[in-house]
C-alpha cells in the first residue's frame, strides 16, 4: 500500500516521546541529573503534541474526531485514550518539577506515567496487527514499536544529557544497547515472518525486502543507518563506560530516527491486503 | 438497533447522493443528475433510443431531466442486447457533454496545423465549401473532389456515397472497407448470393449478422468457430452477451486468434495462429474435411456448384448451352456416372443424373475438372502438419478444432482480422467455402440465414445512377480492385498516390466525415505530404481529432444522443431518437443534403437532379448482388424531419408517429425466423428459390470472382476494362510479404497484429474519462519468452518500430499471445492535440502499418496486421501523455448553459 | 443486532463474465464515483499455462467489489461508526461522520474501499441502495452484458442470487480468502473454464 507519511511521523514521534519520558523515569530512579529530566519532560511533551498533530493531519475530517468518543472499542480510541493519559502524566510531571515537588512524588508520577506510555508505544504498533494485512499480522510489530520507543528515546536523552550526565548514564547506555539489540531481533523476526506469511504475495515477500525493490530501504535505512551505526555508537559508549559525546549522540539520534522512518515506510510498503484489488 | 430506521441516512449519506456532493465539480453528479433530493427523480423522463457508440445499435433507455441526459441504461426490449449496455454505450453522456465538443462551424485563421480558428455560421461554412467545390469541378473535374468516412463516431455511411454520386465524383473511401468487412460481404454475396446488408448475409457477428445466436434457447447450434473475431470485445452487449449464453448452454467454441481474447479464454480450443496465414489453415480444414468426408455430401451435391465441370480455358463453370447441351442460363454441365457422359444439370436438380463430384472428364475435347476436384487439388498440399508449420500451431489442436466444427449444426464466424492484410479475399472465400461445404446454410443452428428482411427504412438510399460510367472509370483503384465496386468506393492508397504524383489526376479537395484519419489510415505519416498539397480540407466530427489540426473548416456533428434514425434489430424496428441537442451540431444526413442543394443552386446538374423528385427516384443502384432489390431513391431534403418522414413513408407513417410507436415487430418472431429459404417454392417458376447467384446454387467454386475481375459485374452497371490479372475462383495461400522467416525478419523479428477492445470502437472515445481510466494507454502484448529476449518487462514503456516508424506502448507480458507475435490496438492521444504531434505520433500503431503494395488482388487491401516490428525498452511515456486516472479530470462533462437543448440549427 | 438476518450480496458468475468493464462504468454513472476512484473493478486471473486445458492456458476475469462480509472488519475498526451494517446486512459508509482515518481501508482484506480525495472520506460499493429503494437491482447487475451478476438476499432461496448459487452447486462456488471476515460474495467458476486461483 501507499506509505502513510502522517502515520509514520505520528508513530515515530509518539515512540520518541514515550522513550524520552522513559529516560526521565529512569533518571528519577537513578537520581540522575535534574536539568536533563526537565528538558526530557518538555521534549516528551513536545514530541507527543507533534505526534498528535501528525495523526490529525492524517485524518480527512479532524473536526469530526469527537465522533470517535462514542466507540471505545476501536484502536484509534485506545490510542487517543492512552495519549491523553500519558500526556496528562507528562504534564503532571512537569508541574511537579516546576512546583519543586518531593522526589517521591515525582518518581511516583513518572512511574505511573510510564504505564500508559509503554501501553501507547505498544498500542501504536498493535493497531496495525490485523489479518487483512498478512505482513502486519504478527506480535513482532507492537514489540518493534516498543523497542523503537526506547531506542529513539534514549538517543534523544543522550543528546539532552551530553556534558551534563548524572548517575543515570550507565543504566541508560545499557538499556539503549539492549533496546537496539532487541529491536534488531524483532526486525529479523519480522522479516522471518514475511518469509512464512499466510497468503504469500510478491508485494510482501522477504525477497522483496532483502533483495528486491525494497532492499536499499531495508539494508541502508533499517540495517546500516537504523541499527549498525547507532549500535556501534551505543556499543562503544557502553564498553568504554563513558557518555556518548554530543556529536555522536546527535548522529545516533538522527540515525535511529531515520531508521525509524525507514522501518515504518517499509512496513507500509509490504502492508498489502490479502488481495489488493483496487 | 442503532441504525434501524435510518432510511434517509442510508440513501443520502451512504451513497453519493449527499448534499455535500453537489459542490464538487464533475464527480458531484450521479450520472449527471444534480442530486439534491430523491423527489427530483420523479421528474425524470425516460426516452427509448438506440446507442451508436459502435456499429451495433443496442437499445437504450435515456433518462432526461430538464432537457439534459442524466443517466443511460440498457433497454430490455432490444432483442440483441436485452437490456445490457457496455462501457462504450454507457459513456454516451461523457461523450455528449464533453467540454471539447465541436460546438460551432469553425474556420482556420492561422497556418495549417497551427490550430487557430474563428467561429463562422453554418451558412458561411456551407457557402464557402460549395463554392470551392464548384470552382474545383470547373477547373479540374468533379473527380478531384473526394470524401471519406469510417466506422466510429455515429456515421451514416450511405450519405457520403450518395453525395459523391450527385456531385459526380467517383472518389470516396474508408480506411475500413477493403480493410474491414468488404472482403466478406463480397465473398458471401458472390458465393452464397447474400444481399448486402441482409441480416444473415455473412458470418460477421460484429456487423450484426448471425441472428441465430441471439436466441440461445431456440437454437440447436452445437458448435461455433470464432475466426479472427472477438464478440466480447467488438460487441459486448450483443455478440459477447449472446456467446456467453450459448456457452452456458453447452455450445462448444473454437477461437482462432493470435491473442487470448475473452472469447478465446473461454473457448474449448484456442488456436493462436500466426497473423496473415489464415488461408493456409482454412485450406487445411478443407483438406481434412474432404479427406474425412465430414462435409454435407447431399448439400454439396445438390445445392452447390461443386459437381459442375469447369472450362479450363476461361476458368468458368461450363454452361450446357455453351457445349451444345441446351438448357437455360442456370443449366450447367455435370459428368453423369450412370451414363458416363457429360449431361446438362438443370436448376435445381435432375433426379435421373448421378453426377461425379470428383475427377476430370473430357467434354468437347477439353479436359474439364469438377469444381470439387479443383477445390480438392487446391487444398491438397495443406496437411495438418503443413498448416501447423506455416501457422505456428500444433497439428493435434487443429484437428481437435476441426472436429468441434464438424459437430453440426455449427457455424464459422469470420471477423475483421483477415480483412486487415492482403489475404483478405482468400480468407473470406476460405470461410465461405467451409460454411457452404458443411451445409451450414439456412438450417436451424447455422449462421447464414435469410430471415424475413425488414422494410428498407433504415438508410439513406444511394444515387448511383447519377454517376456516369465515364466518371466511374476514373475511380482511383477501381479497375484493378473491382471488389471495391460493391461498396462503390475508391482505394485509399490510390487516392494518396494520385495526390502525390498527380497521376492519373490530382485530387484537390477532401471532405472527411469521420474520426481521426491519422489514427485509422495505414502508415498515416505518408499522408502528411499529401495533406499539404490539398486546396481545401473539411472535417466534420463531434470533437476535434488529430486530423482536424490539418483541416481548413471544422463542422460540428451530432452525437448519437442527438440523432434520429430508424434502427432494425432481428424482427423489430426501433427509433434512435434525439434525446437532446447541444450547441450547433448537425446530423450528417442534413449536412450533405444542404451541401448538395447549395451546389445545385450554383448550377450543378447532378445535384439538381438529386434534388428533383422524378430524377432522383430511379437513380438508385442495386443494393448488392441482386439487381431485383434495387430500391426507389428520393430527392434531397431541407430538414431532418423531412428526411425521416421520407424514410417512414414506406411504413405509411410519419417519423413522429413511428417514434411514438417504436419499438415494434415488423414480423412476428415465428414468421421472421424462416429457415431453408432456398427450398421454398417460387410461385412464378414452381421451382425452389435457390440462392441469389447466377446458378441459383451456392457457388463454392467462385467463378464469379473471375468474372468480376474481367468486367466488374455484377457490381458495375456496365462492363469495365479487366484487372491486370484474373482473380482466382478459389482461396489460395501466399506467405505474408513481411515474413518473419525472410531477410527482414532478422531486423524486425516480431509479427504485429491488432484487435478490438471492449472499451473503444475504432479510434473513438479516447477522450472519455471513464474509459481512459480503465485503459489509459495502448498495451503491447508480448510473450514472456520474447519479452525476455528483447529486454522488456511487464508494464515497461516500450519502443515499437517498423520500417515505417517508431512509437511507444506499454508492455503487457502475457502467455495470452502467440510466441513471435505482438499485439496492439489503434490509439491516439487527444491530450496532446495542441502539441506538434497533434496526438497521433506517440502511440498510434498506424504509424507502423503498411499501406503500399502488395495489395490484395481483389480489394486492394493493404497491411494493417501481419507486418514486422521490433521492440525495445523505452525510458518512459511520451511527453504529455496522460495515463493516471486523475489526469482525465479536464475532460469531465461541461454542463455550461450552451448544452441546454436548442432547436434545430437555422442555416 | 438485527432480528431477521438478511444477507444481501452479489453472486458473480466467472464462467460468464467477459471482462467488458461495463460494470465499472455503470457504477461510476449511477453513484457519481470520481474519475480517480473505483468501487468496482474487473481484474484478471491469468493466463496461466495449463497443458491439460484445450486452450493451453487458463484465464478468467474477476470483478472485484466490496464483498459484504458477515464479519466486516472495516466496521469493527471504525472509530466513529461511520462504517456500519444496515438492517438488511449491507455494509455501508456514512460520509457525514467518517473522519477519513482510512483504518477501515487497512482492515479490508481485499483493498476494495477507496478514499475520496475531494470529500476526504472513505467510500465503497453500496449495492446501490438508492436503486434498491425503488425496486431495482444495483446498476452493475442491471447493465451486466453477460448476465454474470446476480443480486439478492442469500438467506432467501427465491432470490436471484440464491438461485444462481444453488444452480451452480457448492463445488463451483468460491470465495475470496477468508481471514475471519466471512465474505458473503460468492464467485461461480466451473473447472472447465479455469481453476479457481483467487
Amino acid at each position: 500500500m501507499d506509505i502513510e507519511w502522517a502515520l509514520v511521523f505520528f508513530t515515530l514521534l509518539t515512540c520518541l516521546s514515550v522513550g524520552v519520558f522513559a529516560g526521565v523515569a529512569a533518571s528519577e530512579w537513578k537520581d540522575g541529573a535534574e536539568a536533563v529530566r526537565k528538558s526530557g519532560a518538555f521534549l516528551a511533551l513536545a514530541a507527543l503534541v507533534a505526534g498528535g498533530l501528525a495523526s490529525v493531519l492524517h485524518l480527512g475530517h479532524p473536526e469530526r474526531i469527537f465522533g470517535a468518543f462514542g466507540h471505545p472499542t476501536s484502536g484509534i480510541f485506545l490510542e487517543a485514550l492512552l495519549m491523553g493519559l500519558f500526556g496528562l502524566g507528562v504534564v503532571l510531571y512537569i508541574l511537579a518539577l516546576r512546583r519543586k515537588a518531593a522526589a517521591g512524588v515525582r518518581k511516583a508520577i513518572a512511574t505511573v506515567g510510564m504505564l500508559p506510555a509503554v501501553c501507547l508505544a505498544f498500542a501504536v504498533g498493535y493497531t496495525y496487527v490485523m489479518p487483512s494485512r498478512p505482513a502486519w499480522d504478527t506480535p513482532m510489530l507492537p514489540f518493534l514499536y516498543l523497542a523503537s520507543a526506547f531506542v529513539t528515546g534514549y538517543f534523544a536523552y543522550a543528546v539532552l544529557s551530553a556534558g551534563r550526565e548524572g548517575a543515570e548514564g550507565a543504566f541508560i547506555r545499557k538499556v539503549t544497547l539492549n533496546s537496539l539489540i532487541l529491536q534488531a531481533v524483532f526486525i529479523a523476526a519480522f522479516v522471518a515472518h514475511l518469509a512464512t506469511v499466510a497468503h504469500p504475495d510478491a508485494s510482501r515477500s522477504a525477497g522483496r525486502v532483502l533483495a528486491g525493490g525494497l532492499a536499499p530501504l531495508f539494508w541502508l535505512g533499517v540495517v546500516i543507518v537504523g541499527t549498525l551505526i547507532p549500535g556501534w555508537l551505543a556499543l562503544r559508549a557502553h564498553r568504554d563506560g563513558r557518555p556518548i559525546p554530543l556529536a555522536g549522540a546527535r548522529l545516533g539520534l538522527l540515525c535511529v530516527l531515520a531508521g525509524g522512518v525507514a522501518f515504518r515506510a517499509l512496513m507500509f510498503a509490504v502492508g498489502s491486503a490479502v488481495r489488493e484489488f483496487f | 438497533m442503532k441504525h434501524a430506521g435510518l432510511k434517509r441516512r442510508d440513501f443520502l449519506k451512504a451513497t453519493a447522493i449527499g448534499g455535500a456532493a453537489v459542490a464538487l465539480g464533475g464527480s458531484a453528479y450521479v450520472g449527471l443528475r444534480r442530486l439534491t433530493t430523491a423527489k427530483a427523480e420523479s421528474e425524470t423522463k425516460v426516452v427509448k433510443t438506440n446507442c451508436r457508440a459502435c456499429i451495433a445499435n443496442c437499445g437504450v433507455l435515456a433518462h432526461v431531466k430538464d432537457g439534459r441526459v442524466v443517466k443511460l441504461e440498457g433497454n430490455p426490449e432490444y432483442p440483441m442486447s436485452r437490456g445490457a449496455l457496455c462501457a462504450k454505450g454507457l459513456s454516451g453522456i461523457q461523450a455528449l457533454y464533453h467540454p471539447n465538443r465541436n460546438k460551432y462551424p469553425m474556420k482556420r485563421v492561422g497556418k495549417r496545423g497551427e490550430n487557430k480558428w474563428k467561429r463562422v455560421s453554418w451558412g458561411e461554412a456551407l457557402d464557402e465549401i460549395a463554392q470551392k467545390l464548384m470552382e474545383t469541378r470547373a477547373k479540374y473535374g468533379a473527380e478531384t473532389v473526394f470524401a471519406s468516412t469510417g466506422g466510429g463516431g455515429n456515421p451514416q455511411f450511405p450519405s457520403i456515397s450518395r453525395f459523391c454520386n450527385a456531385f459526380g465524383t467517383p472518389n470516396w473511401f474508408e480506411p475500413g472497407c477493403a480493410q474491414c468487412y468488404l472482403p466478406r460481404t463480397v465473398a458471401f454475396a458472390l458465393m452464397y448470393g447474400a444481399p448486402m446488408g441482409g441480416q444473415g448475409s455473412d458470418t460477421s457477428i460484429a456487423d450484426s449478422n448471425c441472428l441465430e445466436i441471439y436466441f440461445p434457447d431456440d437454437t440447436p447450434m452445437k458448435s461455433l468457430v470464432l475466426w479472427g473475431t472477438a464478440p466480447s470485445s467488438n460487441s459486448p452487449a450483443g455478440g459477447g452477451r449472446a456467446l456467453a449464453e450459448l456457452r452456458a448452454r453447452g455450445v462448444r467454441t473454437v477461437a482462432i486468434d493470435p491473442r487470448l481474447t475473452a472469447d478465446a479464454a473461454k473457448a474449448d480450443v484456442w488456436l493462436p495462429i500466426r497473423p496473415g496465414t489464415d488461408p493456409a489453415l482454412m485450406l487445411a480444414w478443407v483438406r481434412y474435411i474432404i479427406e474425412h468426408k465430414l462435409y454435407d455430401a447431399e448439400f454439396v451435391m445438390k445445392w452447390t456448384n461443386l459437381p459442375f465441370l469447369v472450362n479450363p480455358d476461361d476458368k468458368m463453370c461450363l454452361k450446357a448451352k455453351d457445349v451444345g447441351l441446351g438448357g437455360d442460363d442456370r443449366t450447367y454441365v455435370v459428368w453423369d456416372k450412370k451414363t458416363n457422359s457429360a449431361r446438362p444439370m438443370p436448376f435445381p436438380w435432375d433426379d435421373r443424373l448421378d453426377p461425379a463430384l470428383e475427377g476430370a472428364y473430357t467434354v468437347a475435347g477439353k479436359e474439364c475438372k469438377t469444381g470439387f476436384q479443383h477445390l480438392k487439388e487446391r487444398a491438397e498440399p495443406f496437411t495438418l502438419e503443413k498448416a501447423g508449420e506455416i501457422c505456428w500451431l500444433e497439428p493435434a489442436k487443429i484437428e481437435e478444432a476441426i472436429k468441434i466444427y464438424a459437430d453440426r449444426p455449427s457455424g464459422c464466424s469470420l471477423g475483421v482480422a483477415t480483412d486487415q492484410n492482403p489475404s483478405s479475399a482468400q480468407s473470406a472465400m476460405g470461410v465461405a467455402v467451409l460454411e457452404l461445404i458443411m451445409g451450414n446454410v439456412e438450417r436451424p443452428g447455422s449462421l447464414l440465414q435469410r430471415f424475413v428482411s425488414p422494410p428498407p427504412v433504415a438508410d439513406v438510399v444511394d444515387l448511383r445512377g447519377l454517376l456516369t460510367h465515364e466518371q466511374l472509370l476514373k475511380r482511383l483503384g477501381a479497375i484493378e480492385y473491382k471488389g471495391l465496386l460493391q461498396w462503390w468506393a475508391a482505394q485509399p492508397t490510390a487516392v494518396l498516390d494520385a495526390i502525390l504524383t498527380g497521376k492519373p489526376y490530382k485530387p484537390r479537395v477532401w471532405i472527411e466525415r469521420s474520426g481521426n484519419k491519422m489514427a485509422t489510415l495505414g502508415n498515416s505519416s505518408a499522408w502528411l505530404p499529401a495533406i499539404e498539397q490539398l486546396d481545401l480540407i473539411v472535417h466534420m466530427y463531434m470533437y476535434p481529432t488529430s486530423f482536424s489540426a490539418y483541416a481548413d473548416i471544422l463542422l460540428p456533428a451530432t452525437e448519437w444522443l442527438e440523432t434520429d434514425l430508424p434502427v432494425v434489430s432481428a424482427n423489430m424496428l426501433f427509433a434512435r431518437q434525439a434525446v437532446t441537442h447541444t450547441y450547433e451540431t448537425m446530423n450528417e444526413t442534413l449536412f450533405w443534403s444542404k451541401l448538395a442543394k447549395r451546389c445545385a443552386a450554383l448550377g450543378h446538374e447532378g445535384c439538381q437532379a438529386a434534388c428533383d423528385p422524378e430524377k432522383a427516384l430511379g437513380a438508385a443502384g442495386p443494393g448488392g448482388g441482386d439487381p431485383s432489390q434495387k430500391p426507389a431513391s428520393f430527392p434531397y431534403w431541407d430538414t431532418e424531419e423531412e428526411f425521416l418522414d421520407i424514410c417512414m413513408a414506406k411504413l405509411g407513417m410519419t417519423w413522429k408517429e413511428f417514434a411514438a410507436k417504436a419499438p415494434f415487430e415488423f414480423a412476428s418472431y415465428g414468421e421472421w425466423k424462416q429457415y431453408h429459404v432456398y427450398k421454398k417454392l417460387d410461385a412464378k417458376t414452381g421451382r425452389p428459390r435457390g440462392f441469389d447467384t447466377p446458378s441459383g446454387k451456392c457457388e463454392v467454386y467462385a467463378d464469379a470472382f473471375v468474372k468480376l475481375g474481367r468486367t466488374g459485374l455484377p457490381f458495375a452497371p456496365a462492363p469495365m476494362p479487366p484487372a491486370s490479372r484474373d482473380y482466382d475462383p478459389l482461396p489460395y495461400y501466399e506467405e505474408p510479404f513481411e515474413s518473419p522467416t525472410g531477410e527482414l525478419g532478422k531486423r524486425y523479428p516480431l509479427v504485429m497484429t491488432n484487435g478490438r477492445l471492449p472499451y473503444y470502437h475504432h479510434t473513438t472515445l479516447r477522450n472519455i474519462p471513464w474509459l481512459r481510466s480503465i485503459y489509459p494507454v495502448p498495451e503491447i502484448w508480448i510473450h514472456p519468452s520474447d519479452a525476455e529476449k528483447y529486454g522488456v518487462a511487464h508494464e515497461d514503456w516500450t519502443w515499437v518500430e517498423s520500417q515505417r516508424g517508431k512509437i511507444t506502448a506499454r508492455a503487457r507480458v502475457t502467455e495470452g499471445i502467440a510466441k513471435g507475435v505482438v499485439y496492439m490496438e489503434r490509439f491516439w492521444n487527444p491530450e496532446t492535440l495542441d502539441t506538434p504531434t497533434h496526438g497521433w505520433r506517440e502511440m498510434n500503431v498506424n504509424v507502423l502499418t503498411k499501406n503500399d503494395a502488395p495489395f490484395n488482388d481483389v480489394f486492394g487491401t493493404y497491411t494493417l496486421r501481419a507486418f514486422l516490428v521490433k521492440v525495445s525498452k523505452a525510458d518512459g511515456p511520451p511527453k504529455g501523455v496522460w495515463y493516471k486516472p486523475a489526469d482525465f479530470k479536464p475532460w469531465l462533462p461541461d454542463l455550461g448553459d450552451a448544452t441546454n437543448p436548442t432547436r434545430q440549427v437555422e442555416v | 443486532m438485527a432480528t431477521t438476518k438478511k444477507r444481501y450480496a452479489l453472486i458473480i458468475d466467472l464462467d460468464r463474465c467477459i471482462g467488458c468493464c461495463g460494470c465499472e462504468v455503470s457504477c461510476k454513472q449511477e453513484n457519481g464515483v470520481a474519475v480517480d476512484v473505483v468501487w468496482n473493478k474487473v481484474r484478471e486471473e491469468g493466463p496461466h499455462v495449463n497443458a491439460d486445458a484445450g486452450r493451453g492456458v487458463e484465464h478468467y476475469f474477476l470483478p472485484t467489489v466490496c464483498q459484504q462480509c458477515d464479519e466486516p472488519q472495516c466496521v469493527k475498526v471504525c472509530p466513529t461508526g461511520a462504517s456500519y451494517v444496515r438492517e438488511d446486512g449491507t455494509v455501508l459508509v456514512d460520509r457525514e461522520i467518517c473522519i477519513g482515518c482510512k483504518y477501515c481501508m487497512m482492515a479490508c482484506p481485499y483493498g476494495v474501499r477507496s478514499f475520496n480525495r475531494e470529500m476526504k472520506v472513505v467510500e465503497k460499493c453500496t449495492l446501490c441502495v438508492q436503486l434498491q429503494a425503488v425496486g431495482e437491482p444495483p446498476a452493475c447487475v442491471k447493465n451486466c452484458v453477460a448476465k454474470a451478476r446476480f443480486f439478492g438476499d442469500l438467506g432467501d432461496k427465491a432470490s436471484e442470487a440464491a438461485k444462481a448459487l444453488a444452480a451452480a452447486g457448492e463445488e463451483n462456488a468460491h470465495s475470496l480468502p477468508d481471514v475471519g471476515n466471512r465474505p458473503r460474495t460468492r464467485y461461480i467458476l466451473h473447472a472447465k473454464t479455469a481453476t479457481w486461483r483467487s
